[in-house]
């Protein structure tokens, strides 16, 4: 390592260190430089702490999380953890759009950070964040740089800046690497844990400090690198005077910062900063929040894309178990690799993939004799992966054979999730909603998903769950989606007796979670607190309505009667007749649900049926005229005013709606589809409509070829609201026959998707005694129509054709639903 | 045997000295049998960064397979176990190259080689007799004939066998007692059939993807093996490099006094590689030829238009050859990849062509060829 790093062409090496941060147990101050969630790094950091014994720990994190640190190394406490940063810009001091901005800092077992929280704990010494707080970070660093790169996962960590410079791209090279990560394992994971820690500190010291020579000195400043090693080297210096020996845990990278703004006092006692202070601003302390958090090595992984932190933390997390059991440095990868080969085998074996024992032999003594010729003391990472990939798939590589591989990723990924111990700070929101999974006895602490089917009419509990699901829902933390059941605000599977739901807890819930806490302490309460935001933002009734339905899923019948002041408000002022139908549809359904689901509120529904109807009714005789895009809408409207007004509390209103649908077919010209809805209605009503019916109709079909071709749209219409009038007049269907003799078979043709859909409201047993009344007309006997039958031939295409469709059919709504 | 004047030498003998030279400086361990250790292996396939020094000369160890160097460390490894090597992938991805040169470097030879074809039977994979020899002695060692399995495992030295897929899957299938207990048994020989396998006998198989279904290898055959995949390149720049090389070898193997042009390398591996991937460079979609769009069809695209101007033109490369080329090579299996190169012509070269001018304008001028 030190000769890779020393090239002769640079003797000015030795002053990549700056003075005074070698190491040196007989210092005030000690440097300890790590890389986040580096297990060999917290292996040495402990040694030295043992050997220095210092008063007091200095560790790189915004200080804002002081008080946190307890609850850290809690022994309850279980990584990963995460501390979770907000701040919400309401004063305009990052940028003008005052938007709210938040990061994770996450800990894993192996941190070296925890690592020296927990060591101060045990030894009764004090432990101090020393960084800028998140919001001075946030307001130090330029746009779209560091912390603030937008589109990126926002992380604290930092080691982006060891990988990042020119220089390592030449030593990737030089040594035979294909990236940062493999050179990293390499000479530090591996090839660290067999030297002394003065070495190793030595040369973290050497390959932090070139990075940091090859770094621009503009790019640090628009970092926020600069100033946060200002105020950093600023709490150093104040600790050196008064607590004794310090030992300062950073990122490597910023050692050389550090000291270059700290020198010896002439007294000896400690250090002197000679930089320029850093101002903080004043700001409003509710702006900014800091709560920990349980995370998961999913999350963690995740983080890696972002090159902060270490990839694959499951892997890392085993070789760090076997360090802390005492394992020698040579055992502790072989070990590590066999553990993982001998998982993903067995694993594998029980997906039925074909993974033997010598399989797993021979891919560790691959891993061995790739470490051998590429130079490493041991097998790591790359060596797991390259055995796994060459002894364990069978065949071309590809998806279907790399399930082996992907066993791999998931177990180096790692599934473990956190756990705070039980008087950690955090929000009452976060706190109820874990109490309230608890008592569901909900599964929160794994990552896998979880599916759930309840019967929320048979079940007291399962409503109460569905309900709560359903406000977890609201509050948009994508913890759980239900799959199946009735979906009342789509107004589809209305008949449905069960809900099939999945769940599934993430780091992301939890954080969404803690942004929202500041509408409530319990879910409910954030929930109300956003549904009367939600609900005084509305404007149509159709959007009311919808608020509505959704919180009468989730149980607030309270919070219904505050709305219908609302909602009263919105009806008086909506005109457009499409918002208001569907929202009173949505009305008429809750209306008869409500002892279903056991909701009664004080909401008078009945009331604010009534209103709609009316003002839908003065709309109603403008309605002919509706487009051909919303002509299915307008039909479903009106058979909806027709079934409300059929009830016995709704009778008065009947002459009223019949009044204005006669209106409507006064105005001319009309939709033919809406006229023939509104005639069936009428048909329906009083038993005289049936000439009426039959005129119309003969008028579509014997007219001029342009109106002929809307004689299908008007079928539909009026199959839609009276199907059984083509039942029980022998008269029509007469007609029908009539006009579909007449037309010439391209005329047919067009006609013929408009006529499927018309015929399609009829029953298969309704749609053969159709067809028995046709073929009686031209003298043949229902019988008779199934002589011409299909061959074999045509039956297969047929079939062919149905599973296309249906596969086509699938694809469109799997399309839908990631949309 | 002398190599010189044969239109395409043996590995070995074409690297001749670099062997030789890595033969001689090798310090490291090697397997029992090997001519060169793991190490030296490597680095005579990825070549190494500084020239070596022997017999008093600076030699130069090339880069010989350009792209994933992983894989052929997997690989080299792979030969010191008791696994075989199956190379699968895409035709012209250099599975037979890569095969060859890991044969020279470990055994010395890479013609100890079985070429799988749909006629190829046992005695071809085991071993047969000279019958004459038959007669007038009855079975004997001298009699028989070997294969080139035969004398992998009687040598210890690696058997190579091309295009497994291509032979039937019970003659394949002969392969498994050999791989699994390094033993061929001779029973016409009696007690002394058995033929034990010495150190540093193994298979490197290659298989080519296309093929698949062909004669689909038994899972009990796939077991003995361990598989590696080779990709086709992904890179642009790689593969432009890969032409330049392969071009300038054929160049110098076959007297053309005439230097590759960079230019040209350029567009037709971008060609290659948009058409391949489906996608160009400024974000076209592209319907996908079902040709192969190797590599080394392109190599062999740019050699024919460099033959044809060394011999015919003023040894400068003309792009209207260059298209007629390419649309020999495109046009093989499918009469509708002709009309896919022509979309591609008028939109992505189109483009590019009002971007960037230059050769790329004599590019699309060329599409009047695409017939």
């Amino acid at each position: 390592m030190e000769q890779l790093l020393r090239g002769q062409e640079i003797p000015e090496i030795e002053n990549i260190i700056a003075p005074g941060t070698e190491y040196d147990l007989s210092g005030r101050v000690l440097y300890f430089p790590v890389r986040h969630h580096s297990p060999v790094c917290s292996f040495h950091l402990q040694k030295a702490i043992e050997a220095y014994r210092p008063d007091c720990i200095l560790i790189e994190g915004p200080e804002n999380a002081q008080r946190l640190i307890p609850v850290l190394v809690h022994e309850d406490t279980q990584p990963p953890l995460a501390l979770y940063y907000s701040y919400q810009d309401r004063e305009g001091l990052i940028s003008g759009k005052k938007e709210d901005y938040k990061c994770y800092y996450p800990f894993l077992d192996c941190s070296p950070e925890l690592a020296a929280l927990k060591e101060a704990d045990r030894r009764k010494i004090p432990a101090r964040f020393i960084d800028l707080p998140y919001m001075e970070i946030l307001a130090g660093t330029a746009r779209d740089k560091g912390i603030r790169k937008e589109g990126e996962k926002q992380t604290y960590n930092d080691d982006y800046l060891l990988s990042r410079s020119r220089y390592f791209e030449r030593l990737c090279e030089k040594t035979g690497v294909r990236e940062f990560e493999e050179f990293w394992e390499k000479y530090f994971e591996i090839q660290g844990l067999s030297v002394d820690t003065a070495v190793f500190v030595h040369q973290m010291l050497l390959y932090c400090g070139l990075s940091r020579l090859y770094t621009p000195a503009a790019e640090l400043e628009e970092d926020g690198c600069l100033l946060r090693e200002r105020y950093m080297a600023e709490q150093i210096a104040g600790a050196s005077e008064t607590c004794g020996r310090v030992l300062v845990v950073t990122g490597g990278f910023h050692t050389w910062g550090l000291s270059r703004l700290l020198e010896e006092r002439e007294d000896g006692q400690g250090l002197r900063f000679t930089g320029k202070p850093v101002r903080l601003h004043k700001i409003d302390p509710g702006l900014q929040s800091v709560y920990p958090m349980a995370y998961s090595m999913e999350a963690a992984d995740a983080l890696n894309g972002y090159a902060s932190g270490m990839q694959s933390p499951g892997f890392y997390h085993q070789v760090w178990k076997r360090l802390e059991a005492g394992l020698s440095p040579e055992e502790v990868y072989e070990d590590t690799l066999l553990h993982f080969l001998a998982s993903v085998g067995k694993k594998a074996r029980a997906r039925e993939e074909s993974v033997s024992a010598y399989d797993e032999i021979c891919a560790f003594s691959m891993a061995k004799g790739l470490a051998a010729l590429r130079g490493k003391q041991s097998p790591g990472l790359y060596e797991l992966r390259d055995s796994a990939l060459s002894s364990f798939v069978k065949g071309e590589y590809s998806v279907s054979t790399e399930g082996p591989l992907r066993i791999l990723r998931e177990l180096a990924a790692g599934t473990r999730t956190g756990k705070l111990c039980a008087d950690a700070m955090r929000p009452p929101l976060l706190a109820d909603f874990e109490k309230q999974c608890a008592a569901f006895g909900l599964k929160i602490h794994s990552t896998t998903e979880q599916q759930l089917t309840l019967e929320i009419f048979a079940k007291e509990k399962h409503l109460r769950l569905s309900r709560f699901l359903y406000q977890t829902e609201f509050l948009g933390c994508g913890f759980a989606r239900r799959r199946k059941g009735a979906d009342l605000a789509g107004r589809r599977d209305r008949s449905r007796v069960r809900e099939l739901w999945t769940y599934k807890w993430t780091a992301q819930v939890t954080a969404a979670l803690i942004d929202t806490s500041v509408a409530g302490g319990t879910v409910e309460e954030a929930v109300r607190t956003l549904l009367r935001r939600k609900f005084a933002e509305s404007t149509g009734c159709r959007e009311a309505a919808e608020l509505l339905t959704e919180s009468f899923l989730m149980g607030l019948l309270d919070e219904q009667d505050q709305m219908g002041e609302h909602l009263q408000k919105v009806l008086a002022e909506d005109g457009d007749f499409f918002s208001l139908s569907g929202g009173f549809s949505q009305l008429v359904m809750l209306a008869e649900l409500q002892d279903l689901y056991r909701v009664r509120g004080n909401l008078k529904l009945e009331g604010m049926i009534r209103t709609c109807f009316r003002k839908i009714i003065q709309l109603l005789p403008f309605m002919g005229q509706t487009g051909e895009d919303r002509q299915q809408e307008c039909m479903e409207s009106l058979r909806t005013l027709y079934q409300t007004s059929g009830k016995r509390s709704c009778a008065d209103l009947r002459p009223v709606f019949l009044e204005a649908l006669e209106r409507m077919l006064e105005r001319k010209p009309i939709n033919p589809a809406v006229e023939g809805a509104a005639l069936g209605i009428l048909y329906g009503c009083s038993a005289g409509g049936g000439e009426r019916i039959s005129a119309a109709a003969r008028g579509y079909m014997q007219g001029t070829e342009e109106v002929r071709e809307k004689s299908a749209s008007f079928l539909r219409g009026l199959f839609f609201t009276a199907r059984d009038f083509v039942l029980v007049s022998r008269e029509f269907l007469r007609l029908i026959d009539g006009l579909l003799g007449s037309i010439s078979m391209e005329e047919f043709m067009r006609l013929l998707p408009e006529l499927r859909l018309a015929f399609g409201y009829f029953t298969p047993l309704e749609t053969d005694r159709i067809a028995a009344g046709a073929a009686a007309l031209h003298g043949k006997k229902a019988a008779d129509l199934l002589e011409g039958r299909a061959s074999p031939e045509e039956y297969a295409y047929g079939e062919t054709l149905d599973s296309y469709a249906r596969k086509r059919r699938k694809a469109g709504d799997g399309e839908e639903q990631k949309r | 045997m002398d190599y010189k004047s044969d239109l395409k030498p043996p590995v070995e003998v074409r690297y001749r000295e670099e062997l030789e030279a890595l033969r001689a400086l090798d310090t490291d361990r090697k397997p029992l049998n090997w001519k060169l250790s793991p190490k030296a292996v490597r680095i005579f396939i990825l070549g190494s960064r500084e020239p070596v020094f022997w017999n008093g000369k600076e030699i130069r160890i090339r880069k010989k397979y350009l792209g994933n160097d992983a894989l052929v460390e997997r690989c080299i490894i792979t030969l010191a176990g008791s696994r075989g090597l199956m190379l699968v992938g895409e035709p012209g991805t250099a599975k037979t190259m890569l095969s060859e040169l890991l044969s020279a470097a470990v055994s010395g030879t890479s013609m100890n080689t079985i070429q799988g074809t749909a006629g190829t039977t046992e005695d071809m994979i085991k071993y047969s007799w000279n019958y004459a020899l038959l007669l007038a002695q009855g079975p004997s060692r001298e009699a028989l004939v070997p294969s080139p399995l035969y004398v992998g495992m009687e040598q210890g030295i690696l058997t190579r066998f091309e295009e497994i897929t291509r032979t039937p899957a019970e003659i394949q299938d002969s392969l498994i007692s050999v791989l699994s207990d390094k033993v061929l048994n001779v029973p016409e020989l009696g007690e002394e059939g058995l033929l034990f396998a010495k150190a540093g006998f193994n298979v490197i198989g290659t298989a080519n993807t296309r093929d698949k279904g062909v004669n689909e290898m038994s899972s009990a055959l796939k077991r003995r093996f361990n598989f590696e995949t080779v990709m086709p390149v992904r890179d642009v720049t790689l593969e432009k490099q890969i032409i330049l090389n392969e071009v300038e070898e054929l160049a110098r193997e076959n007297q053309i006094d005439m230097e590759p042009d960079e230019d040209v390398a350029e567009i037709l591996a971008s060609t290659y590689h948009e058409l391949r991937e489906g996608v160009s460079s400024m974000g076209h979609r592209i319907d996908r030829p079902s040709a192969v769009m190797s590599t080394a069809e392109a190599v062999s695209v740019y050699y024919q238009t460099m033959l044809t101007a060394y011999y015919y033109g003023d040894s400068r490369m003309d792009m209207g050859c260059l298209v007629q080329n390419l649309v020999g090579a495109v046009q093989k299996e499918n009469g509708d990849d002709l009309e896919k190169l022509r979309s591609y012509f008028e939109t992505v070269i189109r483009d590019k062509e009002g971007k960037e001018g230059g050769l790329w304008s004599s590019y699309y001028a060329a599409r009047k060829y695409l017939r």
